[in-house]
């Protein structure tokens, strides 16, 4: 398994769209990959579990993820979470 | 009517339609993103991606299916398992996420309309029907008039589940389990069904005709002779009275139940409220049918259990863990206590619902006094609210809990120093006890409640409560049975409440035993080693009175 933590770089914190493409990229691996934040974990493919996360801007989140390409999951999630969702807002 | 050959009422059917509604949500959603993307461009257009990801959230649809299996349909499941996932969503003073709510509603919203287009029909029932199916859901029985159906085949299912336990109590004959029966008949096919062996003969012929005939005549004769004692009180020869009532889960079967001579009802499982609706029923709905429950009981007390869903539906709408024992998971008082809008909008309504006649609430599944006293809490807040806004009620209902559990029976003691009343369940507690899933056919033979650890369990629930000066009632079908209700009067239960069409036989066999008579049966099962011993001393001991109910009942 693999671990990384991520700082949120949208202004607006972790919005719907926001995580609306967290899971679309989630989904494009194979590997079981969880998000966490502030005591709750969740799914990153679950787009109903990561609305549940509180994550406001530069809150860390932690990405973990287990599987066959699990460390390009990581690679992909990191660098959306912290600079593509910044960019793009 | 060639319906019932349909193999898709039930689960399998639920699940069908959920699929086409998720899919003819998707192709609206993506034609409106579309239309979105052609005038504002395709950066608004991405707002409509939460939604369409809903529709494949794979953790949602598994508890949204986790109801469907429950026997719930649909709407409700998908509403329901939505409701769960929007509560982390619905914390005040926390704008940002309290809008994306208004998102996954919306796509609620068209979910449901597209069940609701697709929402398969039985047939309209419009004379005497034998009903054959391969299932039968619970929102399916609700829309059945029930007043036309004379006997229900049933493939799948057993003795406890839903179908099984109203036809039982609406006195209906009934054989489930049968599993093919239902592709071996044909719409218009003559049928004589004997419920209390479990067979279907299909186009019988004239000999067969004729036996069924006498028996039914003779079961007819038996049946005028018990109503004769509808006026008579449930008491024991020496004069010592039992309050006799009746379960129901739907209301139609109120009306049986007082014809039976039932005095009160002693169980309205309310679940029954839930699954009438696509959404979860307000205060206001809940209130009129707890109002119609009362209204059609002028005499009696009723006993409204609180909603008690459980088992396997929770699951990860909230990136939660899926449920492998969901007996020992999040039911009863623990789904209650984790979803505090739904138990206090029940509250209010069964609250408000107190001036309309004699009742009582009771709380199912209670393991210990935290979550006894995490009830009356709730219970507080709805008092201080409703007589803040002036509403009447009764404050002073009584409030009592269901023994259902090894835990609740170790600690009846505390319970009983902080509730008005105990009720068992001795369904539940049968299979908690004997650690028998009951709905488990391999082993569900197992959970016999006269096995001596649930009889001990039982003389412990009711001495802690007569010590506290508490009474204790059984919803149980223990009280359903001749010899095992005779076993209740000697452990010295206060209240029994059986099926509606059980309650003649039981005001019978009561009226036929002394007090003394029926505890020294229960002292002397008491010290017995095995079920069987149980069995064999109680079939040997009771009179000829009670043995004639064990021909066809026992």
């Amino acid at each position: 398994m693999a671990v990384r933590t991520a700082k949120i770089s949208d202004p607006v914190g972790l919005h719907l769209r926001a995580a609306s493409r967290i899971v679309q990229v989630a989904k494009r691996y194979d590997s079981e990959i969880q998000i966490s934040y502030d005591g709750i974990q969740t799914n990153a493919k679950s787009i109903l579990g990561l609305a549940s996360l509180r994550a406001r801007h530069l809150a860390p989140v932690e990405i973990s993820a287990e599987g066959p390409d699990e460390t390009d999951a990581l690679d992909a999630l990191v660098n959306l979470i912290e600079r593509e969702l910044g960019e793009e807002a | 009517m060639d319906w019932r050959r349909k193999p898709d009422i039930g689960v399998d059917a639920e699940n069908e339609r959920l699929d086409s509604a998720l899919r003819a949500t998707g192709e609206e959603l993506l034609e409106l993103q579309g239309q979105l993307q052609a005038r504002l461009g395709r950066d608004h257009a991405t707002i409509l991606d939460a939604q369409l990801l809903i529709l494949e959230d794979e953790d949602f649809l598994a508890a949204v299916r986790a109801g469907i299996a429950e026997g719930l349909g649909a709407e409700m499941a998908f509403t329901r398992s939505m409701a769960e996932a929007l509560i982390p969503l619905d914390l005040p003073g926390d704008a940002l996420f309290r809008e994306r709510m208004v998102d996954f509603r919306d796509v609620e919203q068209r979910v449901v309309r597209a069940l609701r287009g697709s929402a398969e029909q039985l047939p309209r029932l419009t004379e005497p029907t034998i009903f054959v199916a391969q299932e039968l859901t619970p929102s399916q029985t609700a829309a059945l008039d029930l007043s036309l159906v004379q006997a229900f085949v049933i493939d799948e299912g057993g003795h406890t589940g839903h179908t099984a336990i109203i036809a039982r109590s609406l006195g209906v004959p009934a054989v489930i389990g049968l599993k093919d029966v239902c592709s071996k008949i044909a719409s218009g096919d003559a049928l004589a069904i004997d419920g209390s062996r479990g067979q279907v003969h299909i186009e019988p012929d004239a000999a067969t005709l004729r036996r069924f005939t006498v028996r039914i005549a003779r079961r007819k004769q038996a049946e005028e002779r018990l109503l004769t004692m509808r006026e008579v009180p449930a008491e024991t020869t020496d004069g010592h009275r039992i309050e006799l009532s009746a379960n129901i889960e739907l209301p139609q079967e109120i009306d049986l139940a007082l014809a039976n001579g039932a005095h009160g009802i002693g169980l309205v499982r309310t679940e029954y409220f839930y699954f009438q609706t696509a959404h979860l029923p307000s205060e206001d709905e809940q209130l009129a049918s707890y109002r119609q429950v009362l209204d059609s009981v002028p005499e009696g007390e009723v006993i409204f259990r609180a909603l008690d869903v459980g088992g396997d539906k929770l699951l990860a709408a909230m990136g939660g863990v899926r449920e492998y024992n969901p007996f020992l998971g999040v039911r009863g008082a623990r789904f209650l206590l984790r979803n505090p809008e739904i138990l206090q909008t029940q509250l209010r309504a069964l609250y408000r619902a107190t001036v309309h006649g004699a009742m009582k609430i009771m709380f199912p599944m209670v393991c210990d006094l935290e979550e006894l006293r995490a009830f009356h809490s709730h219970c507080e807040v709805v008092r201080d609210a409703l007589t803040r806004e002036g509403v009447e009620f009764d404050p002073d209902v009584d409030l009592g809990v269901m023994i259902e559990t090894p835990s609740a029976v170790a600690m009846a003691k505390e319970l009983a120093q902080e509730c008005d009343f105990f009720s068992l369940g001795t369904n539940d507690l049968t299979q908690y006890v004997l650690a028998v899933d009951r709905t488990n056919p391999r082993v569900s033979h197992l959970a016999r409640p006269h096995h001596p650890a649930v009889l001990r369990a039982i003389h412990d629930t009711v001495e802690a409560a007569h010590e506290a000066g508490i009474w204790v009632g059984c919803c149980g079908e223990m009280g359903s049975h001749p010899l095992w209700a005779i076993l209740l009067v000697g452990l010295g239960v206060d209240e029994i409440s059986a099926n509606a069409a059980a309650v003649p036989m039981i005001k019978k066999v009561i009226r036929s035993v002394s007090l003394d008579q029926a505890r020294t049966w229960a002292a002397e099962a008491l010290t017995l080693k095995t079920p069987h011993e149980v069995e064999r001393f109680m079939r040997a001991s009771s009179n000829r009175q009670l043995r004639e109910f064990l021909v066809s009942g026992g």
